[in-house]
């Protein structure tokens, strides 16, 4: 049951539908077993996984808090993090094993962001910076929330039981912004991802065939990972907002970054979050009579593991290790700039004026080693990104006449996505719908009424062939 | 230790880790509230913590605090 069919939003406004009529103490029992049945369709008996955890973690965490020697806690806590991480890698790691073992472990859906949640979760137990759930019906709803399950955000455990023991009614506001977010991913997914997806997969597919512009490639993927993963997290954000769950943001304008550290506050934040606090913070804690050593150190281990997250593949090591470097250089020459901009303050206009197009480009070099396939791919796009700008093979001349609307489409529905994203972020911040005279306001329903029966006419027509997030995988 | 003198030095360590001679203490300060405090000055903040207070502090202590008021009563309560 992929998010972009119209069978997931059937499924998704029923049960928001039965959620809104059930008395509040059923709530948490709905919401378990609605992920429940939803795991299975998209799952099948990998639910058989996601239960054992979830019941391995929750006992674990009681354990933790009645037990009182440090040795003993750290026992317990170790053991049961490693059999969790180790069944994750042992799922990433698949390729690595004999091929006549080729495809029997498919990676179970949403296993790496139920992880993270049930790792994160024990973690603060054993630290007491968080008290062991005693109600294991909210927790198994916790670890198994279906709006969340596909590519997270991931979501802290402080953050969502609250939300559970209230279990309160979605508001009307609440359901409005949980219908026009929805609409913004599929917005962002249909138009924007898709479209520039077309262009980005043939210069990658065609990289040594003849004359493509790789440009097209090395800006457009960067976009189009972008519209995409957002609109996940969109949908995701939305859906959970019809349960009256308020969710974690993921995104935040990362292209208007202006330095590379700022660039990974506002990209995939919750994972960037949950490294820092589980594992960058550990390690640089344990590193930090090291120095400047320490902080380097810490920074490749975590960034060549956020890489590895992704596949066991040397292209992701890359990936990570690029951006170790940027924020390396970032945090080692942080205070000397900071004092010259003390010093100079006109440059320090013109720094945060260069900063997003600098750190664009910074992160567009990364995204190549993310999309290449080989490191000699990488190579090859770097060195020849200004091949073929206008001297184009006749195959792609011939491809771009006859898709050219796509790449329009996609381009501009980018720029409308991104208003769309600052006059969510704006209303966020303070509301400025409900400041609008009423025939404002009945506008902004109605145009969001239209645009959800024109989608779901639209997946009507389309079938319910789902249309693939990138960042479901992971 | 008193937890007025911990407040105190631990003015002073802020204002110099973050480069910010105008930062003023309040228990209910957080790290959100501070541009320059982020997780890579946080553990310079421990370092600097840690050597002025003759201290060691576990990432597991650090974790939990959850205002600059929670800081110093750790400080106080785990310095001489």
């Amino acid at each position: 049951m992929d998010f972009t069919t119209l069978g997931f939003l059937a499924y998704l406004a029923a049960a928001a539908l039965v959620y809104r009529v059930l008395p509040e103490r059923l709530r948490p029992v709905l919401i378990l077993v609605a992920s429940y049945v939803y795991y299975w369709f998209a799952g099948s008996w990998m639910i058989l996984l996601l239960v054992c955890e979830t019941l391995l973690v929750f006992g674990g965490a009681l354990l933790l808090e009645k037990t009182s020697g440090q040795r003993r806690r750290q026992t317990i806590m170790v053991t049961v993090v490693s059999l969790l991480v180790g069944v994750l890698v042992l799922f990433k790691g698949e390729f690595m094993l004999p091929s006549r073992w080729a495809g029997a472990l498919l990676m179970p859906l949403g296993a790496s962001y139920y992880t993270f949640k049930l790792v994160g979760y024990l973690v603060d137990v054993y630290w007491q910076a968080s008290p062991a759930e005693t109600n294991l019906l909210n927790f198994a709803a916790y670890s198994a929330f279906f709006p969340q399950i596909v590519a997270g955000p991931i979501q802290r455990a402080e953050s969502f039981l609250p939300q559970m023991r209230v279990a309160p009614n979605a508001t009307s506001r609440g359901v409005l912004l949980g219908i026009q977010r929805i609409l913004l991913g599929f917005f962002k997914k249909f138009i924007v991802a898709d479209n520039l997806g077309l262009f980005v997969n043939y210069v990658y597919a065609h990289l040594h065939g003849g004359a493509e512009p790789i440009l097209l490639g090395f800006y457009g993927y960067p976009l189009q990972m972008y519209a995409d993963f957002s609109a996940l997290t969109d949908i995701a954000v939305g859906s959970a907002l019809l349960f009256g769950i308020a969710s974690p943001e993921n995104f935040e304008a990362p292209f208007a970054a202006v330095s590379p550290t700022d660039y990974w506050r506002r990209w995939h934040i919750t994972l960037t979050l949950w490294l820092t606090d589980y594992v960058f913070t550990p390690l640089r804690m344990s590193t930090r009579t090291w120095g400047n050593a320490g902080l380097v150190f810490s920074l490749v281990v975590n960034m060549v593991l956020i890489g590895l997250w992704h596949g066991f593949r040397w292209t992701f090591v890359i990936f990570g290790l690029v951006h170790a470097f940027y924020l390396a250089v970032d945090a080692l020459t942080g205070k000397q700039r900071r004092n010259y901009y003390k010093t100079h303050p006109q440059t320090k206009a013109w720094a945060g004026r260069i900063g997003p197009i600098t750190t664009f480009h910074l992160v567009a070099i990364g995204f190549v080693c993310f999309r290449a396939s080989s490191l000699s791919d990488i190579v090859y796009v770097l060195r020849h990104l200004f091949a073929n700008v206008t001297n184009w093979s006749a195959p792609f001349a011939s491809f771009f006449a006859e898709n050219s609307r796509f790449l329009a489409v996609g381009a501009g529905g980018y720029a409308v996505a991104e208003v769309f994203d600052y006059l969510r972020r704006r209303n966020a911040r303070e509301p400025i719908l409900e400041t609008l005279p009423r025939w404002g306001r009945w506008s902004a329903y109605s145009c969001s009424v239209l645009a959800a029966c024109l989608l779901a006419m639209l997946l009507f027509v389309k079938g319910n062939k789902p249309s693939p997030f990138l960042y479901a995988i992971f | 230790m008193d937890v007025g003198v911990a407040e105190g030095k631990f003015t002073e360590i802020m204002r110099e880790v973050f480069n910010r001679p105008d930062l003023q203490y309040s228990p209910e300060l957080t790290a959100a509230e501070v541009e320059e405090w982020d997780s890579l000055s946080h553990v310079d903040l421990i370092v600097a913590v840690e050597s002025e207070f003759k201290i060691r502090l576990s990432t597991g202590e650090v974790r939990g605090l959850k205002n600059v008021g929670q800081f110093v009563a750790l400080i106080a309560a785990k310095a001489k």
